[in-house]
C-alpha cells in the first residue's frame, strides 16, 4: 500500500483553479520530485499535503496517508487533534527558505529540544543526547557549540541542516523538502544533495522533493510529476520521462538542460509562463507548444497512458 | 572581443575590508573581504568571477560600481581613477557601468509601474513622443511587450522582471555590465532566454560583462576569462576552456565537480 496517495487533488482561490486534478502515489522507501518552474504551484502542493493552506483558498479531492496497523486517514478531512500527529510526526517538512523557517532569537539545539518536548515526553539528558546525535545526522561539526549558537550565526548551508534536523526530530516517515538546496551555492548544494541521499538509505526515509532542478531530479527521484501553471504535464518513472518524454514541456524543458550539460547555447521556449489568474483556455501549455493542435485551445487535454508507470496529459504527445 | 585594445577596466591590487559587525556580531576587528585582487576587462570581453558565498564577489562588484570604497587598490575604468572622481564624474561613470543583481524583485521599486522604473532612465529625452518610442524598442529588444509598461513588479514574473532589469541597465547604454548572480535564482527555461538575450547583446553592442556567480556550469557557456575566488582572494585565473578542463587548483576541481550534480551518487 502506498504511504501517500493524492486524488484529484484542486486548489482554488475563488472561481480561479491554481491547482487542477493532481494525482500522485508514493511508496514506502521511494521518491517523488515535483518537477516545475516558478509559479508553477509546487510549494501550494506541498502545504496542501499538510493540509495548511490559508483560508481563502478552497481544496477540492482525497490525500490518503497510510498510518499503523495499515489504517489511513485522509489528511484533508481530518481534524486538527488527528493532524497534530500527523505534521512534524509522521510528515516532516524543509522549506526553502531555511532562515525564514528558523526563529531568530533562539537558540539551535533549543529550537530542536522544543520539537522533541512536543513530540515526545522525555528526560532532559536524554533530549540534549538526542539533539546532539541529531546534529551529527545532519553533518554539523563541533555540536556543543552549534547548541549555543543563534541560526544568525551560521552559513546559508549549516541553516538548511539545522532546518533538516529539526523536520527529522520527530521521526517522520515521509519528507517533503520544497527546494532545501536552491539558495545554497553550488557547494553547500552538492554536499547538502550527497547528506540528503545518504540519509534517504540509512532510515529509509520516503521523500517528496520539490525542485527546478533537473539534475536533482534524475539524481534522487523514483519518480516525477511535471507541473505546469497548475495542471499536471506528465507524471511517472524517473527513467521513462528523462528518455522518452511524451510532453511537449517536458521535451523543451530536457532539451535546454541537456544544451547546459553539453555547454550549448539552448533554445528558450517562446514566450512566457502564464499568470494563474489569467490563464489559457485549454491546454495551459498550447500558447508555447510546437505540437499545437486546435483542440488544445478548446479543451483541458485528457490523460494518455504511456505504460503503466507513465502518463501524460496531452492531445498530441511525443510518442 | 577586441584582444588589441586597451583594457576598458583595470582593478589593481584591491583591497575591501568591512569594520566588525553589529552588537552580536562573534568577529572582533576589521574582516578583510577582499586582499590583493587585480584583473582587467577588455571591451566586449565577459569576465566571470566564481566561487562560493562569503568569498568577496559582490564586494568586488560593488566597488567597482563606486558604492564601496576599497581600503587600498585602484580601479581605472575608461583610463580614470573611479575613486578620484568627485560626484558629477562618478555620476557620468555610472552611466558606463551598470549592475544587474540577483534578487529581481528587490532591485525594481514597488511602487513604480514597469514604465515608470524604465523611463527613469530616459530622463534626458525631452520629447515625451521620443522617449516612449525609445522605450518600448528597449523592450522589445529584451523579449518584452509594451503591454508590460502597465504593470507593477508584483504582477510580473521572475523572468519579466530581470529582463526589466537588464533593459534598465541597457537604457543607458552602458560599455560594462555587472552582472551579480543574474541567473541563480530563475527556472531553466527563464535561464535559457537570459543567457539567448546577454550573448547577443553583447555582439550587438559590444558589451563587457563581469559574470558573477557560484555556478561553473552557467558561466561556461557566455565568458571568456574566469576567475576563481575564495576567501578574497582569487586562486586561479586564465581562459575558460583552459580553467574548465585543466584546473591547477583543488578548490577549482571542487567547484566543477559541485556545478554538476549528476556526479550525486545514487543507490
Amino acid at each position: 500500500m502506498s504511504l501517500i496517495t493524492a486524488e484529484n487533488i484542486s486548489v482554488s482561490l475563488g472561481r480561479t483553479p491554481i491547482l487542477k486534478d493532481i494525482n500522485f502515489s508514493v511508496e514506502t522507501g521511494e521518491t517523488l520530485a515535483i518537477v516545475g518552474e516558478t509559479g508553477c504551484g509546487k510549494s501550494l502542493l506541498c502545504k496542501t499535503l499538510l493540509n495548511i493552506l490559508p483560508q481563502s483558498l478552497s481544496v477540492n479531492g482525497n490525500i490518503w496517508f497510510n498510518i499503523a496497523d495499515k489504517k489511513r486517514i485522509n489528511i484533508l478531512s481530518s481534524g486538527e487533534q488527528i493532524l497534530k500527529t500527523i505534521r512534524g510526526k509522521e510528515i516532516g517538512m524543509v522549506f526553502q527558505d531555511a532562515f525564514a523557517s528558523l526563529n531568530p532569537v533562539i537558540k539551535c539545539g533549543k529550537q530542536i529540544s522544543d520539537v522533541l518536548a512536543v513530540k515526545s515526553k522525555t528526560d532532559h539528558r536524554t533530549k540534549k543526547s538526542r539533539i546532539f546525535s541529531l546534529l551529527e545526522i545532519v553533518g554539523l561539526a563541533d555540536v556543543t557549540r552549534i547548541y549555543n549558537l543563534y541560526p544568525h550565526q551560521l552559513s546559508g548551508g549549516m541553516q538548511q541542516r539545522m532546518a533538516l534536523a529539526i523536520a527529522l526530530a520527530g521521526n517522520p516517515r515521509l519528507l517533503i523538502a520544497d527546494e532545501p538546496s536552491s539558495s545554497l551555492d553550488s557547494i553547500a548544494q552538492k554536499q547538502y544533495l550527497d547528506l540528503l541521499n545518504r540519509l534517504k538509505h540509512a532510515i529509509n526515509l520516503t521523500l517528496i522533493l520539490v525542485t527546478h532542478d533537473l539534475d536533482e531530479a534524475f539524481a534522487f527521484a523514483d519518480k516525477m510529476l511535471v507541473l505546469y501553471a497548475g495542471y499536471t504535464a506528465e507524471y511517472g518513472n524517473t527513467v521513462d520521462i528523462r528518455t522518452a518524454p511524451a510532453h511537449p514541456y517536458t521535451k523543451a524543458l530536457l532539451d535546454i538542460y541537456q544544451a547546459f550539460r553539453e555547454n550549448r547555447q539552448p533554445t528558450p521556449l517562446p514566450g512566457e509562463i502564464p499568470s494563474l489568474g489569467n490563464p489559457p483556455a485549454g491546454c495551459r501549455f498550447h500558447p508555447r507548444c510546437y505540437r499545437v493542435q486546435p483542440a488544445c485551445a478548446e479543451q483541458a487535454p485528457p490523460k494518455k497512458d504511456l505504460s503503466g508507470r507513465h502518463y501524460t496529459w496531452c492531445f498530441n504527445p511525443i510518442e | 572581443m577586441q584582444f588589441n585594445s586597451p583594457p576598458l577596466l583595470e582593478v589593481k591590487d584591491l583591497c575591501i575590508s568591512y569594520r566588525k559587525g553589529g552588537i552580536s556580531s562573534s568577529i572582533k576587528g576589521p574582516v578583510c573581504a577582499v586582499k590583493g585582487v587585480s584583473f582587467s576587462v577588455k571591451p566586449g570581453e565577459t569576465y566571470a568571477i566564481v566561487g562560493e558565498s562569503g568569498s568577496g564577489k559582490t564586494s568586488i562588484a560593488m566597488s567597482v560600481i563606486g558604492f564601496l570604497r576599497p581600503l587600498t587598490g585602484t580601479i581605472f575604468f575608461m583610463n580614470k581613477n573611479i575613486w578620484e572622481l568627485d560626484r558629477s564624474g562618478l555620476r557620468r561613470l555610472r552611466s558606463n557601468i551598470q549592475p544587474v543583481f540577483q534578487n529581481s524583485g528587490a532591485s525594481l521599486n514597488p511602487r513604480m509601474s514597469a514604465g515608470k522604473i524604465i523611463s527613469e532612465a530616459f530622463h534626458a529625452i525631452v520629447d515625451e513622443h521620443e522617449k516612449e518610442k525609445a522605450l518600448i524598442d528597449l523592450l522589445r529588444s529584451v523579449g518584452l511587450d509594451r503591454e508590460i509598461l502597465r504593470r507593477f513588479p508584483h504582477e510580473l514574473s521572475g523572468g519579466q522582471k530581470q529582463r526589466l532589469n537588464i533593459a534598465r541597465a541597457l537604457a543607458l547604454k552602458p560599455r560594462l555590465i555587472i552582472l551579480d548572480e543574474p541567473l541563480s535564482s530563475q527556472d531553466l527555461s527563464t535561464r535559457a532566454q537570459l543567457i539567448h538575450l546577454l550573448s547577443s547583446f553583447k555582439k550587438a553592442y559590444l558589451l563587457s560583462y563581469i559574470l558573477i556567480s557560484h555556478n561553473l556550469s552557467l558561466v561556461r557557456l557566455i565568458s571568456d576569462r574566469i576567475a576563481i575566488m575564495k576567501q578574497g582572494v582569487f586562486i586561479e585565473e586564465g581562459a575558460t576552456e583552459q580553467i574548465i578542463n585543466n584546473p591547477s587548483n583543488n578548490y577549482t576541481k571542487v567547484l566543477i565537480e559541485a556545478s554538476n550534480i549528476k556526479n550525486v551518487k545514487t543507490g
